[in-house]
């Protein structure tokens, strides 16, 4: 073997991951000396990049067409499908179900928000939502580090709190105005879900999920939230879920839900989702966010048999 | 992020000139991301943030550098700086007429030559689990490997002189 391709060779070996240290070593020594080797390393880097592309495009090709059909499925009563609402905007992927329950209690439930934040391009305002349907937030949609996989999917969003904040969520706003009005005999509810976790820092904070309900319209709603604490007129009601994941469990995906019944005279529900810290001087680190579903559920309750 | 995804292919190929392995790419470009997306509002011109984005790749390697500084199995930080200072004036252009060359040659290959040539580069093991189905030592194949890498890469350098390429 030449000198040019033994040092090839070497080369290849660390690119592949086969160098031992003595191979590592030789590498550095002559790259340090040698001008001509370093741009024949560069050279090889970006071929093995470029390879890279090309082997994960194949993979991505390979689990496109083995992976199963998503089940978007419907079970539809008859006499409720003309209350349904599929398609009604783009972003929501609609279904439903009916579970009657011994002729007590029938439950209607549609999705209108499911979101695992598969989009790469996915760019956020990072303010308060000022209108509905859209999510807003620090968040960036990215592949997972350090060996973590995603809740759902290949990606997840990373909520990057701004520095020295104590707590940081992921907002949007749904208009009650977008669904049909609610049947006689029926409760209406807001259900939101959503797949927490904080591999960052060492920390421990804490995951939470918020579901507010205004009488304002989409675009008054910030300014409500702003004033909540000037005037309780502003805000119909509110619930928070805080989970607190116990140390040992900071690796993992906790999933934190929580549930609303909408009171009369909702026009908007906020919906958030994020991170906050036990100690409130600490500022939150960042925090991955995945498989986020928000339901509308209308349960019927029939009138109490008389005594 | 919309400019990060334009670009990040060619981000990739200049942080994998300065690290060892492709979870160590994949780990320094999302902490870049996030360091650009935080950083973008000091960015002048949308024109300027392929090179804005190399500078805060390099630094974000040198830092994962300094955070292995006791893995024997990396190049040094002396060394990955004049790597970076070298590996500067490659452009995007430059890099799509490699790619383009690259298909070229992987077209003028067998099935099971490409083969062999991705399993190097899709995951670990990717190797491993190839000897084992074809009942060959994984040691035979990586040599087998590296002789059609290093013929790949002379097939590139090859037919980016054709097109009349000026790489080195």
């Amino acid at each position: 073997m030449n000198k040019s391709t033994e040092h090839e060779d070497l080369i290849d070996r660390y690119l592949t991951g086969m160098a031992d240290e003595v191979d590592v070593e030789q590498l550095e020594a002559l790259l340090k000396t040698d001008e001509e080797l370093r741009q024949t390393f560069l050279a090889a880097s970006r071929v093995d990049s470029h390879l890279r592309e090309q082997a994960e495009q194949l993979t991505l090709v390979k689990k496109e067409i083995s992976r199963p059909l998503k089940s978007h499925f419907a079970w539809i009563n008859p006499g409720s499908a003309a209350g349904l609402l599929i398609g009604l905007f783009s972003a929501s992927v609609v279904w439903a179900y009916v579970v009657p329950r011994g002729g007590e209690i029938t439950r209607t439930s549609q999705e209108i928000v499911s979101e695992g934040f598969e989009d790469s391009d996915i760019e956020l305002p990072t303010h308060l939502p000022v209108k509905a349907n859209e999510w807003c937030g620090r968040l960036v949609s990215v592949t997972p580090k350090g060996g973590i996989s995603a809740f759902e999917g290949k990606r997840v969003g990373r909520l990057i709190p701004k520095a020295g904040n104590r707590s940081e969520s992921l907002s949007r706003i749904v208009d009650l105005h977008d669904y049909p009005d609610l049947e006689s005999g029926y409760v209406r509810s807001l259900r939101v879900k959503g797949s927490f976790m904080a591999p960052f820092t060492g920390q421990n904070p804490g995951f939470h999920v918020r579901i507010v309900a205004f009488g304002q319209a989409p675009e008054d709603v910030r300014q409500a939230w702003t004033d909540r604490w000037n005037s309780d007129a502003m805000i119909l009601q509110g619930v928070e879920r805080k989970h607190l994941p116990e140390k040992d469990e900071q690796g993992n995906w906790h999933e934190v839900s929580a549930s609303l019944e909408i009171p009369e005279g909702t026009r908007s529900i906020m919906v958030a989702l994020g991170v906050w810290h036990l100690n409130p001087e600490m500022s939150v680190p960042d925090l991955y966010l995945d498989a986020v579903q928000v339901q509308l559920v209308d349960t019927c309750k029939p009138p109490a048999k008389p005594n | 992020m919309r400019l990060f995804v334009r670009h990040e292919r060619d981000l990739r190929v200049f942080a994998r000139s300065l690290l060892p392995n492709w979870p160590a790419v994949d780990d320094v470009l999302q902490e870049a991301s996030v360091v650009m997306w935080k950083k973008l509002h000091q960015l002048q011109q949308e024109e300027g943030f392929f090179t804005w984005a190399r500078v805060i790749v390099r630094y974000e390697a040198l830092r994962a550098r300094r955070k292995a500084a006791r893995d024997r199995l990396v190049l040094s930080e002396e060394l990955l700086e004049l790597l970076a200072n070298e590996a500067m004036p490659t452009t995007g252009d430059e890099l799509e007429k490699e790619r383009e060359a690259l298909n070229c040659c992987l077209k003028k290959m067998g099935d099971e030559q490409r083969q062999l040539v991705f399993a190097a580069s899709m995951r670990d093991g990717g190797v491993k689990e190839l000897a084992e189905a074809t009942n060959r030592t994984a040691n035979s194949l990586y040599k087998l490997i590296g002789r059609l890498r290093a013929s790949l890469r002379e097939c590139v350098y090859r037919e980016l002189q054709t097109q009349g390429g000026n790489h080195e």
